[in-house]
């Protein structure tokens, strides 16, 4: 068997390991308010609007049901029935993935986090940046595979392809940014002082014009911002001169030696008429608008050539081995936090089916999830809740309403009702708070029965989501039993 | 149709009307069972207006009412609105506890368990005499549960003896007592307007 075959191989928790205490679900749990890891790696959907109770009442308390597994008793219980077979206890710590926009999680976080390592990423702070092509050197990764990560995650080049009635452009505009990354990888594997050669030597050629002084200074080979130099470039090419910024980048590329085959779409580009080249380059620069934002940068490393160093690396591999937990703190609205938020989500799922040692669960708990939604092949939600828990990997999504959800993934490329639906399906444990969402409504009253009387109304037409008081929520559970239940808060 | 339901968003009322029989005892049964499991009620208001009825269906009727009149995870509202008599008052009084309640108006009577047979029904002597010690035990169940339920009423030092006799004495005497009166003596917890 390969060594990939073997680490994809699942590993489930089975009904006897440790049941997770979730504080305050008596009315839906029972007196012991115990849960099977069977049924929390089934995943979790909370839904309803700012002041339903739905941080306090489901989010918090499941992720401190997280942090504090395996907890005692239910461990001890676990150690009766399992014997010598047991896991033990420090192997069952899960690793935890927070993402907090609105800061109120990071506290409980601190407190029960007890001797784990907590990692804060949040922009405008000194935290550890996430390397996005982790664990893949130089040698193992090409120029087609990276651009093809990147624009994943890119909401511009994505919503275009999924909208636009010529996306023609746009993949024009990815297979030119990907020819950049070829140049610079080819050159790389000979030495990074090559990179930064082409990089200098382009700027100096540059220099000579006058008007575009005041941006030369970006070009050049900075590792922490890898595509700052080519948003720079890519802008400056963007006028009715433009073919000149790239007539000069040509020159040093050729000067470098560097193959024809990679430099074959650039030339073409320089030569072509004004009003056809800016096309291409306008979608660029929508493109590299994001992924070389100052935001992004500051959180999210997508240098292929080499990683950030490691004092400052956060080491997605480490933190699954190891039970840490990682709270990412996005600022407010900002579509850049939102990606860097999907990238560090991507790599960690990425990880958590490849790691060698899967006894350890892991957890990813979001708040304001229709932000971090994603539809994409691999790491698109729809795609990794069906496969993760038998990899002991669990996911709680907090959002306001499933419109909110329906109205993100519509935007994705292979996103959409359908995609929304996959989602839907596989969180088998799902709370409704209060909320005025006809289309979270609607949905609830598919998933719960008619009434066992004829002619009777549906529960959600007697008692509607409006009507439900803070902290108060209709279930339905893994096991497939639903209720309507109050979350009684400790202390 | 004797038991009629006002699905309200918070709480919902059922209205029991007409005399308490097998058939509405097993229709009341199956409403409260339709609100508690499917409308997730945890609090129901049952509202009485009933001349009584068979003692075999309250019977019936208690022994389902156990939980709700211990008031375990739900709550059940009793209140008497104009005639509650018989099998229909004692019913009232198996309210959970604080939550018994009746109007200034309304009349109650606590007296001895009967039992209704279908019209032209007729019994042997051993028949009736096996009857008559049924609704004995019954009565005296019914008194023993009554102020097992009462004495639970938190702050209530009751002499269960002492109490016994004056319920016992009041179901011999075959009147009609008011809301107030029935506050006295313990068989509800508040007059209402």
């Amino acid at each position: 068997m390969t060594n990939s075959a073997r680490t994809q191989r699942p590993f489930p928790f089975t009904e006897a390991h440790p049941r997770f205490h979730v504080e305050g679900w008596g009315e839906l749990l029972g007196q012991e308010e115990l849960f099977y890891a069977t049924d929390m790696v089934r995943h979790f959907i909370a839904t309803g609007e700012t002041g339903s109770g739905k941080s306090a009442s489901a989010v918090m308390r499941i992720l401190e049901a997280v942090l504090r597994y395996p907890e005692k008793e239910p461990y001890q219980d676990y150690v009766r029935v399992a014997g010598r077979a047991a896991e033990s206890k420090e192997s069952l710590r899960p690793a935890v993935l927070v993402v907090d926009p609105k800061q109120e999680l990071e506290e409980l976080v601190v407190k029960e986090a007890g001797r784990r390592k907590v990692l804060r990423i949040a922009y405008g702070e000194a935290g550890p940046i996430l390397h996005y092509f982790e664990g893949r050197s130089l040698d193992e990764i090409d120029p087609f595979e990276v651009m093809e990560l990147i624009l994943t995650q890119s909401d511009f080049y994505v919503q275009d392809q999924a909208n636009t009635r010529e996306p023609v452009w746009n993949k024009q505009a990815g297979l030119i940014l990907q020819d950049f990354v070829a140049i610079d990888m080819w050159l790389a594997r000979q030495s990074i002082g090559r990179v930064r050669e082409l990089w200098d030597r382009t700027r100096e050629l540059l220099d000579k014009e006058e008007e575009s002084k005041s941006l030369l200074a970006n070009i050049r080979y900075d590792p922490a911002n890898y595509f700052r130099a080519m948003a720079t470039l890519i802008g400056l090419s963007a006028t009715q001169e433009g073919s000149m910024p790239l007539a000069c980048y040509l020159d040093v590329v050729q000067t470098l030696n560097v193959p024809g085959e990679l430099t074959m779409r650039l030339v073409t580009l320089a030569t072509l008429y004004h009003s056809t080249r800016s096309g291409v380059i306008w979608m660029a620069n929508g493109i590299l608008a994001d992924i070389a934002a100052e935001e992004f940068a500051a959180c999210v490393s997508l240098n292929p050539i080499e990683p950030p160093p490691a004092e400052k690396r956060l080491c997605v591999k480490d933190v699954l081995d190891k039970g840490d937990v990682v709270v990412y703190v996005p600022s407010a609205v900002s579509p850049i936090a939102d990606m860097v938020g999907r990238c560090i989500k991507s790599k960690f799922f990425e990880f958590a089916f490849q790691r060698e040692n899967k006894v350890r669960p892991f957890f990813y708990i979001v708040d304001e999830a229709h932000r971090f939604l994603t539809a994409g092949e691999q790491d698109g939600e729809q795609s990794l809740l069906d496969r993760c828990r038998a990899f002991r990997t669990g996911v709680v999504l907090s959002t306001q309403s499933i419109a909110s959800m329906s109205y993100r993934l519509e935007s994705s490329a292979g996103g959409g009702y359908n995609a929304l639906q996959i989602i839907l399906n596989n969180c088998g444990n799902a709370l409704y708070f209060r909320t005025s969402d006809i289309q979270t409504q609607n949905h609830l009253r598919q998933r719960i029965p008619d009434p066992p009387v004829p002619n009777r109304p549906h529960v959600i037409n007697v008692r509607p989501l409006t009507s439900l008081s803070v902290g108060s929520c209709y279930a339905l559970r893994a096991n497939g039993s639903w209720g309507l239940f109050q979350v009684h808060l400790p202390g | 149709m004797s038991i009629t339901t006002l699905l309200d968003v918070k709480r919902p009322s059922i209205r029991l009307t007409g005399p308490i029989d097998m058939p509405l005892c097993y229709a009341l049964i199956d409403e409260m069972k339709l609100l508690h499991d499917y409308y997730q009620y945890r609090i129901i208001e049952l509202e009485i207006d009933s001349p009584g009825g068979d003692g075999d269906a309250l019977h019936h009727l208690v022994q389902f009412l156990a939980p709700w009149s211990r008031g375990d995870g739900r709550i059940l509202k009793t209140k008497g609105l104009n005639e509650v008599c018989s099998a229909a008052a004692i019913l009232l009084s198996f309210g959970t506890l604080g939550h018994r309640t009746a109007l200034p108006h309304s009349r109650l009577l606590y007296h001895h368990v009967r039992r209704t047979f279908p019209n032209g029904a007729s019994q042997t002597v051993s028949e009736l005499r096996a009857t008559g010690n049924r609704l004995e035990t019954w009565e005296k169940a019914f008194l023993d549960q009554l102020i097992t339920h009462i004495g639970r009423l938190p702050g209530k030092d009751l002499n269960k003896d002492a109490y016994c006799k004056k319920l016992t004495r009041l179901l011999a005497q075959e009147r009609d007592i008011d809301a107030k009166e029935a506050c006295d003596l313990g068989l509800i917890d508040r007059v209402v307007p």
